[in-house]
């Protein structure tokens, strides 16, 4: 990613500091990294600076992962959401298909519960929009 | 013509493709609506979009990031509204530039052995902390911090500039550290400190009551 033209050359303290995130999350290009570490090389308060927050930022990392991946239940989707979304999927492109496979019972569970309303409410409001200059006197 | 097997070759490449990002969808869009109903809805919403416009995916290109773009826009199109969530980005925005100042400082405080204590925090802890940051903060903190995308795709996915990006995962992992601390305060993991790194005087004063 592109970092401020000014960041050239030797870099000071408060452009690292500025830039802390940056290098952190590992956007410098080459060119920027090597400054940056040089200026680290040198600057023992900016390690210590980039060491801390380096840490924190790994602990904070581990703990948003441990609390929303799986196995954690707030990182992992539920099974039946998995089946409604590939039930959903089969059925979505079948208006492709001929009039008479569309049928309900025809291979085709019920829509999902909470989105059969939504589409239903959606359609029938679709359905029953006048065109215009159809609303008669 | 009905291609009934070009559809299902279709639908078996976008199922391939797609459903493997299906958990982490689901843990964003659980930390955006707060409720499992409408967090299965919105990711229910965001497969059907993606499946309806797949033949706009390029081959070859980053698949997971098409799919949080498109949870994002349904998410502020469809949902937003009703989950009432306030928007105080601009405020905050400005503040970071004044939070830049105290970077040092922060980094101070972190740099005391208590920085440990998170690992000490239940993950219903680290849950709320994250809930409780601004709904845009919460957003890039997600993207950033647990699901690893660079800064550009972040702002592909939002839409923003990158220096937008930056400046509120700045500001968004600062109040998540706050909230943290917070956590662990209430929780007695970490004593109570100032912004300054001062104890509080009424709690200073409360100890040096109970040890007089």
């Amino acid at each position: 990613m592109a970092i401020e033209p000014t960041l050239t050359a030797a870099m000071e303290c408060v452009e690292l500091e500025r830039a802390l995130d940056a290098y952190l999350d590992d956007e410098f290009d080459a060119r920027e990294r090597a400054e940056a570490d040089a200026h680290l090389g040198k600057c023992a308060r900016c390690r210590d600076l980039v060491e801390t927050q380096g840490r924190m930022r790994a602990a904070i990392r581990a703990r948003l992962r441990e609390a929303m991946t799986p196995p954690s239940t707030a990182g992992r989707a539920p099974a039946a959401l998995r089946q409604r979304i590939e039930g959903a999927l089969a059925r979505r492109r079948r208006p492709c298909s001929p009039p008479w496979a569309r049928a309900p019972g025809i291979g085709t569970a019920a829509p999902p519960f909470s989105s059969r309303s939504r589409e239903f409410r959606r359609r029938r409001r679709q359905a029953h929009i006048p065109a215009l200059g159809d609303q008669g006197p | 013509m009905f291609d009934l097997r070009q559809n299902d070759l279709t639908r078996g490449e976008f199922e391939e493709l797609a459903l493997k990002h299906l958990d982490p969808l689901y843990a964003a869009a659980l930390r955006l609506t707060k409720n499992d109903r409408d967090a299965e809805d919105l990711v229910q919403d965001t497969f059907l979009r993606a499946y309806r416009f797949f033949d706009k995916f390029e081959r070859g290109t980053n698949m997971k990031a098409w799919l949080f773009k498109i949870l994002t826009n349904t998410f502020i199109n469809r949902y937003r509204r009703s989950v009432k969530e306030r928007n105080i980005v601009e405020g905050s925005e400005r503040d970071a530039v004044h939070e830049r100042f105290v970077s040092r400082e922060a980094a101070e405080y972190a740099a005391n052995p208590e920085q440990y204590f998170f690992d000490r925090l239940l993950s219903d802890d680290v849950l709320k902390a994250v809930d409780s940051l601004p709904i845009d903060f919460r957003l890039v903190v997600i993207l950033a911090d647990l699901q690893e995308f660079s800064y550009k795709e972040i702002a592909e996915i939002l839409d923003v500039p990158v220096g937008t990006v930056m400046s509120r995962l700045y500001r968004g992992r600062r109040l998540l550290q706050k909230a943290l601390a917070s956590y662990a305060v209430l929780s007695g993991v970490l004593q109570d400190v100032g912004e300054d790194g001062s104890i509080d005087l009424e709690a200073y004063r409360k100890r040096r009551g109970k040890s007089a």
